[in-house]
């Protein structure tokens, strides 16, 4: 049902407009300073192109060797860790989504709880040595297996979905596997696309547990904890003024391009998820 | 008589588990690595009552009893308008957040054109992959007091005194608002998004033919919708209204503004953590969460009061 | 059969645990004398993974069968303290103070090397000066550990920070000499209404990051421009009197008032940047490379960078170069100034851990580190490719400071980081060339100044960057000062950290106040009331003590 344009589409899609504006700009000054020659950037002119053009900035951090191999590392948790969270934590919502499960009040409780209690990091890092996780890439996928954030988000949607559908299923004598894989899950396409999201981003991003676990073992390295290095870098103090003779490119736009090269990547991964959002397409699928 | 009928249900149980056997091997896999990676670790929580040697096994570690947690207290008191600045802090960044996301979500919907549509959509993510420096140093080159902001309007004659936002104890908490609305919107919107997706079209379809406008459509139809995930995502988020990123108020505060900016992590990491100070900073970490826990437990039960709906 | 997918996917997750065991590294025996892979935590990121990728580390694993594997993580001592509870650091490691050391020290974890050092050529000879200190700061009265950039000698490692001016202004207003408080803020204000605008940006007087944790002690510095005292602990409640050798409060300091004064006249008459107070690092240095900023207080190195950039964006007038600066006070009376020489650098601590496979091949190795050859390869280079010999001294050669001048990388491409884990010594060979050519002075003018720094300095009439400080300064070697540490768990160590979040806000309220004198009594109100002179006399208790055990081992150590 195709409508007419009305002043309403108008203003919501300025509005869209402006909030376009308001989050990719600060973007856009990032990739404009990393772009920039040294020293025509900051001071009280708005950045809406480069001034200058270079790429050194760049150059420094792609002189890095072991960048490639990061991209190749980041790329392999991206994936991997994000499917075997899939896996356990569907299958886990499923299961604490069924009321008249035997004892399902107190496992909620205990796969709930267990987001705000904190050990430190300590005990949790003696735990990972304990089990000889340390120096593997196991470490990044592992411990993130059962996203009970994740759980919580994909049960809750579950909670949304026509009540019944599975139990005919299951009287025409499916099991609760086929239920969940044939039945449950396509309905809940979106979800997942979400908490896939999610759980790409958080893989992409994290660069701490290499920073603690693995970095005795630079072939490990996400290319995110490769860039970290540059940016956390801590303001120099005396004793760092030693070594800066003749530094041709500053930190600052050294991070910026970081930012960038760290960014992309992830951004790109998002329209190939977005058709997934696209509403009312599963549930008329499934009628169909 | 009634043993008889406790035999009988507890045989019912027996029964009634085996055959949800499928439904327990589907959670194994689960409850396993919450136990392992979540729980066992608990057993750090020694640390806290006694007198941890860094080095040394955690339970060799001979008996301070409460020390640690006396300690924090003192080390806290006083500290009240640092736990007010966290609260107001973190309470309206939560909201308005989720609030804000929800309503760029329906507005999204409303959008007629698909590619303009997605190119909003993955526009909103794009604050969430900056780092904090970053953050500061795009505010700082638009906001500060010869920023880009403050240069405009004064070359438009519509200040006279530049006003550096980032430095002025008055615009803390708006500021920080403001940014981590921003920084988190693209983010949280994500599920409003996708609990839209799961609309079923005929509900939209049944309400065209009733004569529903595009706003009768939005809070009769999408709006009830989108509750249930709001309601989800605000009772997960009120348990760490204690917790901020320190990254974050590092580099924020400053000498000028310490007295609206400064939030409990900063304090705690400035003048109680001290380094290798594992015991008291266990300490701290088993406050946080008890604390968590009863702040967790009483959204959940006030959302079950007033919305029926609860987590667990 | 109905379930045989989740049996699978069940089987999928058994086999990835299983697999966990193989991808964990296993040892191979090896002989004493094979090669030997040291991983070694380097802060900044590194160019190259291994030493024997460089010229350097050829040498070395040539020699000694030794190769250091780079690790480029940003460590701290939360790191240092993590890895010590879970035993999972590196063969040598650098660590941060005292404190931690003796930490590592209790934990067993170190390997004690007296031993070493009784048999050693080279580590009792070059660290004679160190080793009672280092013997007085260990519960044990043992060594464990050495330090980087020490023995220091002062013609090779002078460092006077005052404040990095623009060249181009200095020669607008013809050359001045520029000494005084009052000489400063005449010249820049001159400067300030002479030069609203910097290539189309405004200018800015002054500049200083005081968003960075440590600036705020940027605000004390004339502490250390002339009289009794330095530098030394203004983070904390005290400063260092060195020719009184005790420590004394910071804050009621005459120079300390001066110096905050001297702030608050150049922010009252706009040439201190209003932004003073949001700055980080980063934005002083965007104010400084964009040559937007006429001045930079203290944090004169930042202007390499800066220089370099204002030479590729073509205006290499713009350059900035390091001068004077005193109070009036200071001026008037005409004292020496106290320049710092550390005498130890507890907080740059390396040790070698009992994960070392083979210790007594790292201490072989340090050993030889510290003889004159193994200081010249790691600092100077490789003689005929780094450096040759002119009438005996080394002269660096024109690919070296090629090299230096125009490569960010250079030190870490031809293997020079390595000093950093084995002495870098600031000092002099025989002929008293600095090992780091880069430090010597009779090289440092002619080679490594740009040419519109040397034209400033002979504008101004100084025989070289460094001779007015020469002419008015005298070695001040920080000697036990530098040993006296607060327990940071003891009521005196709280304190100090009140007083630190104190004076920061105290120093800034100083800085924008309309009424300086009413708002320091003020402040000084609040601060008799913090009782911080309980800090100053525990200072004085720990110098004492420290003062005792030094004494012991000065006459047991031969």
């Amino acid at each position: 049902m195709k409508r007419r344009l009305t002043a309403f589409d108008v203003f919501n899609g300025l509005i869209m407009l402006l909030i376009t504006v308001v989050m990719i700009y600060p973007f856009w000054y990032v990739l404009c300073y990393s772009l920039s020659d040294m020293g025509m950037t900051g001071g009280n002119k708005l950045l809406i192109w480069p001034r200058g053009f270079s790429f050194d900035s760049y150059q420094v951090a792609f002189q890095n060797a072991t960048i490639v191999h990061g991209f190749f590392i980041s790329f392999a948790r991206s994936v991997i860790g994000p499917f075997l969270m899939l896996v356990v934590s569907s299958m886990a919502a499923f299961a604490i989504s069924k009321n008249d499960l035997v004892g399902v009040k107190w496992i909620r409780r205990f796969l709930f709880f267990s987001m705000y209690v904190s050990a430190g990091l300590l005990p949790g890092y003696i735990l990972i040595r304990m089990l000889g996780l340390t120096g593997t890439f196991w470490v990044y996928v592992l411990p993130g297996v059962a996203n009970v954030f994740n759980i919580v988000l994909i049960r809750a949607y579950m909670a949304t979905l026509p009540a019944g559908l599975d139990e005919s299923a299951m009287i025409d004598g499916a099991t609760y596997f086929t239920v969940f894989s044939r039945i449950v899950l396509p309905l809940c396409v979106p979800v997942i696309a979400a908490v896939t999201l999610y759980a790409c981003v958080g893989q992409w991003n994290s660069y701490i547990d290499a920073q603690l676990y693995n970095y005795r073992n630079p072939e490990l390295y996400p290319v995110q904890y490769i860039l970290y290095n540059y940016i956390a870098v801590k303001a120099p103090t005396k004793e760092a003024s030693a070594a800066s003779h003749g530094l041709i490119t500053t930190a600052h736009s050294l991070r910026m391009s970081v930012t960038v090269i760290t960014t992309l990547p992830i951004l790109l991964v998002y329209p190939f998820l977005q058709k997934y959002f696209a509403s009312g397409l599963l549930v008329g699928a499934i009628k169909a | 008589m009634t043993h008889g009928v406790q035999a009988v249900t507890r045989r019912d149980t027996l029964r009634k588990m085996v055959r949800q056997r499928q439904l327990y091997l589907m959670l194994l896999p689960a409850i396993a690595a919450v136990a392992i990676f979540t729980y066992a670790p608990l057993f750090g929580w020694w640390m806290a009552v006694s007198d941890y040697k860094i080095g040394k096994a955690i339970f060799d570690a001979p008996w301070a009893g409460l020390k640690y947690f006396i300690e924090f207290f003192t080390d806290t008191a006083g500290a009240g308008h640092v736990i007010l600045n966290t609260v107001v802090m973190n309470v309206s960044s939560l909201i308005l957040g989720l609030v804000c996301a929800l309503a760029f979500a329906v507005f999204l919907k409303e959008v007629r054109w698909a590619w303009f549509r997605r190119l909003v959509q993955s526009a909103s993510f794009f604050p969430y992959f900056m780092s904090w420096v970053i953050i500061y140093a795009v505010i700082y080159a638009l906001f500060s007091n010869d920023g880009a902001v403050n240069a405009t309007l004064q070359s438009l004659g519509l200040t006279n005194k530049a006003i550096n936002i980032l430095g002025n104890p008055d615009t803390s908490w708006g500021l920080i608002i403001t940014v981590n609305v921003w920084n988190i919107l693209g983010y949280n919107s994500v599920m409003f998004i996708a609990a839209i997706a799961g609309i079923p079209e005929e509900q939209y379809e049944a309400a065209r033919i009733d004569g529903a406008t595009r706003y009768h459509e939005i809070r009769h139809v999408t709006l009830p919708n989108l509750v249930p995930t709001l309601i989800v995502l605000l009772i997960l988020g009120s348990g760490s209204i204690f917790n901020s990123y320190l990254d974050q108020f590092f580099i924020f505060t400053n000498t000028l503004n310490i007295s609206t900016m400064e939030v409990f992590d900063y304090y705690i990491y400035r003048f109680g953590l001290k380094l290798g100070n594992f015991s008291y900073a266990t300490a701290v970490g088993v406050v946080k969460t008890l604390v968590s826990l009863i702040l967790l437990v009483g959204v959940n039960w006030i959302s079950r009061k007033a919305t029926t709906q609860s987590l667990f | 059969m109905k379930n045989h997918r989740f049996l699978r996917l069940f089987a999928l997750m058994v086999m990835l645990t299983m697999l966990i065991p193989t991808f964990a590294s296993f040892a191979v025996a090896e002989a004493a004398d094979e090669e030997y892979v040291i991983q070694l935590i380097v802060s900044s990121s590194q160019t190259h993974a291994r030493s024997d990728e460089t010229e350097i580390g050829k040498v070395i694993k040539d020699k000694f069968n030794i190769v250091f594997e780079y690790l480029p993580v940003n460590d701290d001592s939360e790191k240092q303290s993590l890895m010590l509870a879970t035993g999972d650091y590196p063969e040598i490691l650098r660590l941060e103070g005292g404190e931690m050391v003796q930490d590592y020290i209790d934990a067993d974890a170190l390997v004690c090397l007296d031993d070493y050092i009784a048999a050693s050529e080279n580590f009792k000879v070059r660290y004679a000066e160190q080793i009672p200190y280092w013997r007085a700061s260990s519960k044990d009265g043992k060594i464990y550990s050495w330090e980087r950039y020490v023995p220091s000698d002062l013609t090779n490692a002078m460092e006077v920070l005052d404040i990095g001016v623009r060249t181009d202004m200095l020669e607008q207003q013809g050359w001045p000499n520029l000494v005084s408080e009052d000489d400063w803020f005449a010249f820049l204000q001159k400067a300030m209404e002479e030069n609203p605008e910097t290539n189309g940006q405004k200018t800015v007087g002054m500049v200083l990051p005081l968003a960075e944790s440590w600036g705020p002690s940027l605000l004390t510095e004339f502490c250390e421009k002339g009289g009794e005292t330095n530098d030394q602990g203004t983070n904390d409640a005290v400063v260092w009197n060195q020719v009184e050798q005790k420590w004394v409060p910071t804050w009621t300091l005459p120079a300390v008032i001066d110096s905050y004064h001297f702030f608050n006249r150049l922010y009252q008459a706009g040439i201190l940047d209003p932004d003073c107070f949001t700055d980080t690092y980063d934005q002083v240095q965007e104010k400084i490379n964009s040559g937007r900023a006429l001045s930079v207080w203290y944090c004169t190195w930042m202007s390499t960078g800066a220089n370099a950039t204002l030479v590729s964006n073509g205006h290499p007038e713009m350059q900035y170069i390091n001068m004077p600066v005193r109070s009036n006070a200071q001026v008037e009376a005409g004292l020496k100034r106290q320049i710092r020489v550390e005498t130890t650098r507890p907080f740059d601590s390396y040790v070698i851990t009992n994960n070392a496979k083979y210790p007594e091949r790292i201490f072989a190795f340090l050993d030889w580190a510290l003889s004159d050859e193994g200081q010249i390869l790691l600092q100077s280079g490789i003689e005929g490719k780094h450096y040759t010999l002119v009438d005996g001294k080394r002269t660096p050669t024109d690919e070296y400071i090629t090299g230096v001048l125009t490569n960010a990388n250079y030190s870490s491409d031809e293997g020079f980081d390595l000093a950093s884990f084995f002495g870098a010594c600031k000092q002099g060979d025989a002929q008293g060339i600095a090992y780091n050519l880069q430090a010597a002075p009779v090289y440092y003018d002619d080679i490594f100044l740009s040419d519109r720094q040397k034209e400033a300095y002979a504008s101004l009439g100084w025989d070289n960057s460094l001779s007015y400080w020469l002419e008015t300064g005298e070695l001040a070697p920080t000697g036990l000062a530098a040993t006296c540490v607060l327990d940071p768990d003891s009521a005196e160590g709280k304190l100090n950290e009140k007083f630190k979040a104190w004076i920061a806000v105290a120093a800034t309220k100083l800085v924008i106040a309309e009424d300086f004198e009413a708002t320091w009594e003020a402040l000084n109100q609040e601060y008799l009331a913090m009782g911080v002179d309980a800090i100053v006399d525990k200072y004085n208790e720990i110098l004492v003590t420290n003062q005792e055990r030094y004494e012991q081992y000065v006459i047991t150590t031969p």
